[in-house]
């Protein structure tokens, strides 16, 4: 049976820049950090009032469109059919916890108004709508682990459907210091819990994706058009889609010190994988960025990215609750 | 209008009027008001105590009440309906706002009380699967949040999937429990009227909370006559856009919500003039009823001051991520009826001779098509088109 969503978006979709701010090596606690801080580039008043997701959403997606060679600022009288979405299991979580701190501690007199609104799912994706003057679509998608596929599948398909030319996407999480050490107690969670072998992985990733021939990008973006070739979204466990080995100069490359392995698994070594510890990826973000950045191969300005070479394939497939299974893959544009 | 319609072949809804659309709809035609103290959870302190509870028993599914009420409504609308479709080619589509955090403040309270799973069913995500395990569907599943206009968006992306095949039939559900930590947060902002919401009138003050679940069973319409299937209107159109204004803050001219609507006529390939009637964001607030009635004037052009206006919320209260899917059954039951409920609570309406709101009465209204729109914080607005069967 033909894959619907691969047939009614393969070449009609290309992302045309990304970013990925990558989490550090130094694992703190339970968790590998977003180790930048984007206050600098934001100014102190936003710094100080945005959620943290929201700040490192607008960072990274600003990137992502330098590197696509389109404009920054805001002109929302020619960016009406541009849109954005966000794919996060946490959202906005450091607000969250936050507004819920007071709110149990001291009721709801002692509750902060402004960060009630800064602490929904949809507040980073309404700040880079706000930043850049998106008058599209703006949408938050809230999967668990499926919640970066979700994003990126369902950014295409607003392309592919007309209801925008050019989509931003933003996935990934930045935990919040008492969720994250909650999520690791032994007494806590069940299941994909942050156990000693685990570390719990955060990240943001950002790609711009437009129709393909849209035209009023300037010369010099940094960097290669990037391809769909399909994807599908599923709950048939059995079904694989595997990420074309991505090859630059005779090698398969990965973005980091962490690369995913032949069954799917996240490592986060070179190591053998018996010693490697297994990195929680909340959205997934971390495995789509692994084989965007692999189809990608050498590139420039990745905030924060460090590269390695792995001498596996990729293998992209990211699971989340029962049974549920999103893939998708992205192919080097050939043509640059 | 578009040749591909997408049928809506079963409806299901829980409202502070009670279980099933039939409550839902005798209490618009009646105008009731069922906002009372808030029972939940504590509201000492509060300046406004009030809210449209839902009172029947709610069996938390997975122990989230939003995902008991999103059964319930689930439940009435697919009972008998899904048997010739297989289960993984049913789709499910969950909008929700508020829910997960009840369990964070559980967390934050006691912690090693919490439920074991807490900061799983933290995630939204939590709220499709646990639906999905409930009703034995096994088709693609997601959940989008795009604040007050969730299961709108839900509706759209549903209709979006059947078009690209992915699946032969999509639940499409709204659901919202009525939690302390959206009511405190609406409280803070003191966007609550203290009394029963008024939208459009000139004495209005905010808004009125509320909870609910909506579901609506979306199939192709020519699968759904293929099944004979009974067919209770037609999706015919979708807009999404994003005023990039303010967090909170409609934009003033409504240009954002108004995009939204443009956009929904130009997919169902009609013409404003052919809007028999609009199921209404209307919240009650100041600023969101006049800049939704600068969006109805110009998307509707010259035909918004004849354009019959109502809404819903003034019954069910503000049911926040459910209301899209709620107002979506309000508009195809009015559309089956041919009668427009009238908004309850409007004395003195503010926008005489820009819309025509409906109040006191229903109104008769022999409608092929409606408009029903939902905005929300961020920006998001989100508009939809049905059409008659």
């Amino acid at each position: 049976m033909p894959d619907p969503i691969c047939s009614s978006v393969k070449g009609r979709v290309r992302v045309v820049g990304g970013s990925f701010i990558a989490p550090a090596m130094v694992a703190e606690q339970s968790r590998m950090r977003i180790d930048f801080e984007p206050q600098g580039l934001l100014g102190p008043d936003r710094g100080r009032r945005l959620d943290p997701l929201s700040q490192l959403a607008i960072v990274a997606i600003e990137h992502a469109r330098l590197n696509a060679g389109l404009a920054l600022g805001r002109t929302l009288e020619t960016r009406v059919n541009e849109g954005v979405v966000v794919g996060s299991a946490l959202g906005a979580v450091s607000t969250t916890v936050r507004y819920a701190k007071r709110l149990v501690a001291a009721g709801a007199a002692a509750t902060n108004p402004i960060d009630f609104p800064d602490s929904i799912d949809g507040a980073p994706a309404a700040h880079v709508a706000l930043e850049l003057g998106l008058g599209g679509p703006s949408l938050t998608f809230t999967d668990g682990e499926l919640s970066a596929s979700s994003a990126i599948i369902q950014a295409a398909r607003m392309i592919v459907w007309g209801r925008a030319t050019r989509m931003h996407v933003i996935v990934g999480d930045r935990c919040d210091d008492w969720f994250a050490a909650a999520m690791a107690r032994p007494s806590g969670p069940t299941g994909a819990s942050v156990d000693d072998q685990s570390l719990l992985g955060e990240c943001v990733l950002a790609l711009v994706l437009e129709a393909e021939g849209l035209a009023d990008r300037s010369p010099g973006g940094q960097m290669d058009p990037v391809d769909f070739e399909g994807f599908l979204s599923t709950d048939t466990a059995t079904a694989e889609l595997q990420v074309p080995t991505p090859v630059h100069n005779g090698r398969t490359v990965l973005p980091l010190d962490w690369f995913v392995d032949t069954r799917g698994n996240l490592r986060l070594s070179r190591e053998p994988i018996a010693e490697a510890k297994r990195l929680v990826d909340p959205s997934g973000a971390l495995a789509l960025a692994g084989a965007w950045l692999g189809a990608l191969g050498p590139c420039k300005n990745m905030l924060g990215a460090r590269r390695a070479v792995v001498p596996e394939p990729i293998a992209a497939r990211v699971h989340c609750g029962h049974k549920s299974l999103s893939k998708l893959c992205f192919v080097r544009h050939r043509g640059q | 209008m578009r040749e591909d319609p997408i049928a809506v072949t079963a409806i299901g809804a829980v409202t502070a009027l009670g279980a099933g659309v039939g409550c839902l709809w005798q209490g618009l035609l009646e105008g009731r008001r069922p906002f009372s103290r808030v029972r939940a959870f504590g509201v000492d302190g509060c300046r406004v105590q009030t809210a449209a509870e839902v009172t029947i028993a709610v069996p938390p599914i997975g122990g989230d009440r939003s995902a008991g009420l999103a059964v319930l409504a689930a439940r009435e609308a697919v009972e008998g309906v899904l048997g010739g479709i297989p289960p993984d080619r049913i789709g499910l589509v969950v909008g929700s706002a508020g829910a997960g955090t009840e369990v964070l403040e559980q967390a934050l309270a006691a912690p090693f009380d919490a439920p074991s799973e807490w900061w799983r069913r933290y995630q939204k995500r939590w709220l499709a699967d646990c639906i999905a395990t409930e009703l034995g569907l096994d088709g693609p599943r997601t959940v989008v949040n795009t604040a007050c206009s969730s299961s709108a968006v839900a509706i759209g992306l549903g209709a979006d999937w059947l078009r690209a095949g992915d699946c032969d039939a999509v639940l499409a559900i709204g659901t919202d429990e009525l939690g302390r930590f959206t009511y405190t947060g609406f409280h803070a902002l003191r966007a609550l009227d203290p009394e029963p919401c008024r939208p459009f009138d000139r004495s209005r003050r905010g808004l009125s909370m509320g909870e609910a679940a909506g579901c609506l069973l979306l199939e192709r319409g020519v699968d759904a006559r293929r099944l004979r299937h009974p067919i209770r209107g037609y999706l015919v159109g979708v807009g999404m856009a994003c005023d990039a204004h303010h967090l909170t803050a409609p934009e003033p001219s409504g240009a954002g919500a108004a995009r939204a609507i443009e956009r929904a006529l130009a997919d169902a390939r009609i013409g404003a003039d052919a809007i028999g009637f609009v199921n209404a964001h209307g919240t009650g607030t100041p600023l969101n009823d006049a800049a939704e009635v600068a969006s109805l004037v110009c998307a509707l052009g010259p035909h918004a001051p004849n354009c019959p206006v109502h809404t819903v919320k003034a019954t069910t209260g503000h049911c926040m991520g459910a209301a899209g899917a709620i107002e979506a059954i309000a508009t195809i039951l009015a559309l089956e009826n041919a009668i427009v409920p009238a908004t309850a609570g409007l004395v003195d309406d503010e926008f005489a001779g820009q819309v025509r709101c409906v109040k006191g009465q229903p109104l008769p209204v022999d409608a092929a098509f409606a408009i029903s729109t939902n905005f929300g914080f961020g920006g998001n607005d989100a508009a939809l088109v049905f059409a008659h069967a």
